[in-house]
């Protein structure tokens, strides 16, 4: 381990460094329709902040990024218990499973506009994304289960309840925390995606698609330094959230 | 209670036991002494239910309570929590608390009742398990090797106040610890694949310096 201020000090370098290189490219190239420069971008970041659409946008993104994972959260560890303690329930939803973690995205983006309006259409993709991701990660924490304790649990007949907070739910705190690192970035992305194509009233992704039309690069490349700040901002305040509700792992 | 018919079984090709026939008497301790992997964590398994034997049956009356060779705690809970782990539900939570202060307090483990297993000794652990074995409700106590991770002073202060907790109940220990399996059991029986046999208690010595020098006559005329 490096102390604090030495890991400071290159986070700060290695963020400075890539600006330099933005800065440099952007001079060689010297045409902001194709790489705008680092300060442009910025400047044109605080104009948007000012503007009531971005946060319209930003706040129904972030809206369907927690219901979406939420909802899958729920779900994938429901159906992650089911499948790591019954053989049967995990053949039963392997072949979905494999369907979900192989189809791809712009392929479900597509019929999923067919088949749904904006709204639903970017829950729908995020799940078909994230569902999995969370599906594996608690199923293999099952799978890992302490066999000794599982042991103590059977010949003390401890009643399944309790078996399930005090023993199986903190053993899968670690794979759950990563499950939830791993995908709140991946449903940002992923519902961003789905904004672009299927062009929600509000949402980034629906910006991203108007500045693109308008050939607005720098723009572009605001709201991508948005959300790359939204996402920071979200895994800040998970760890934050994670730090105060106890514990190290 | 506890009765073993025509007992078998085999660990991969090797057999461990064969056409084993037990009866627990009820309400007395017993050990089962045997070096180490004769089978003896293996039989306790099976009659704890956590093993089906291969052929023969085991069948069990009453509500069984295990240490483990391991102290098998949880890791996030603390000492207090993990000896209260197994006690009935129903109990009324001031009895359940007054209960386990006091099982704590003979086992020497009151100051530790806030640690985490990760914070104390191997013999604090050991001793917890105890602990949670002994406060779950129970007719039958299986003890694998119990006191062998701990001091002898303690050891001696448990053997005298465990008979006071133990009482009209059935307890089967296993040790390869003769000294141990004399001053806590009624009965002592040696273990081998196809039988158990009787010892006298108080002869157990001498008995197994027999078997002991009848082995190496045989490894040696082999």
């Amino acid at each position: 381990m490096i102390s604090t201020s030495r890991k400071r000090f290159w986070l700060v370098f290695s963020s400075l460094f890539g600006i330099l290189i933005w800065k440099a490219i952007s001079l060689g190239v010297n045409r902001e329709i194709i790489l705008p420069s680092p300060e442009s971008t910025v400047l044109y970041l605080f104009g948007m902040l000012g503007d009531a659409l971005t946060w319209k946008a930003v706040g129904a993104t972030l809206r369907r990024v927690l219901l979406a994972f939420l909802m899958n959260l729920i779900a994938a560890t429901a159906a992650g218990l089911a499948s790591g303690f019954s053989s049967r329930f995990y053949y039963a939803l392997k072949p979905l499973v494999t369907v979900m973690k192989a189809v791809p995205t712009m392929g479900v983006i597509l019929l999923s506009l067919i088949w749904f309006n904006s709204e639903t259409a970017v829950v729908f993709v995020c799940t078909l994304i994230i569902f999995p991701v969370l599906y594996s990660a608690v199923v293999s924490g099952i799978h890992n289960l302490d066999e000794n304790l599982l042991e103590m649990h059977r010949v003390f007949h401890i009643r399944w309840a309790k078996t399930l907070r005090h023993f199986v739910m903190p053993s899968l705190r670690p794979y759950l925390i990563a499950g939830v690192m791993s995908g709140l970035g991946l449903s940002m992305k992923v519902i961003i995606a789905a904004e672009v194509l299927s062009q929600p009233g509000y949402g980034i992704g629906t910006m991203f698609q108007v500045e693109r039309a308008r050939l607005n690069t720098t723009g572009v490349f605001a709201w991508s330094l948005l959300v790359i700040f939204l996402t920071a901002g979200m895994d800040i305040l998970f760890a934050a959230l994670r730090k105060y509700y106890g514990g190290k792992s | 209670m506890i009765s073993l018919h025509g007992v078998g079984k085999c660990f991969g090709d090797v057999p461990l036991f064969e056409n084993l026939d037990f009866q627990l008497p009820a309400a007395s301790v017993i050990c089962f002494l045997g070096p180490s992997g004769c089978g003896k964590t293996t039989l306790l398994k099976m009659m704890a239910g956590l093993l089906q034997p291969d052929t023969g049956k085991v069948a069990v009356q009453g509500r069984i309570s295990f240490v483990f060779q391991e102290a098998r705690l949880l890791p996030w809970a603390d000492v207090r929590e993990n000896a209260s782990y197994a006690m009935d539900p129903h109990l009324h939570k001031r009895e359940l608390r007054e209960r386990t202060d006091a099982m704590l307090d003979l086992l020497e483990l009151k100051d530790a009742a806030t640690l985490l297993p990760g914070q104390i000794s191997g013999g604090m652990a050991g001793r917890t398990a105890l602990a949670r074995a002994l406060l779950a409700p129970f007719d039958i106590l299986l003890l694998d090797e119990p006191l062998s991770s701990l001091d002898p002073d303690l050891r001696n202060r448990i053997i005298e106040f465990l008979p006071g907790i133990i009482e009209g109940k059935s307890v089967v220990l296993v040790s390869h610890d003769y000294r141990t399996a004399a001053a806590l059991s009624d009965s002592v029986y040696l273990l081998s694949p196809s039988d158990i046999v009787s010892v006298d208690k108080n002869d157990i010595e001498k008995t197994l310096q027999r078997i002991e020098s009848a082995k190496r006559e045989n490894s040696a005329s082999r």
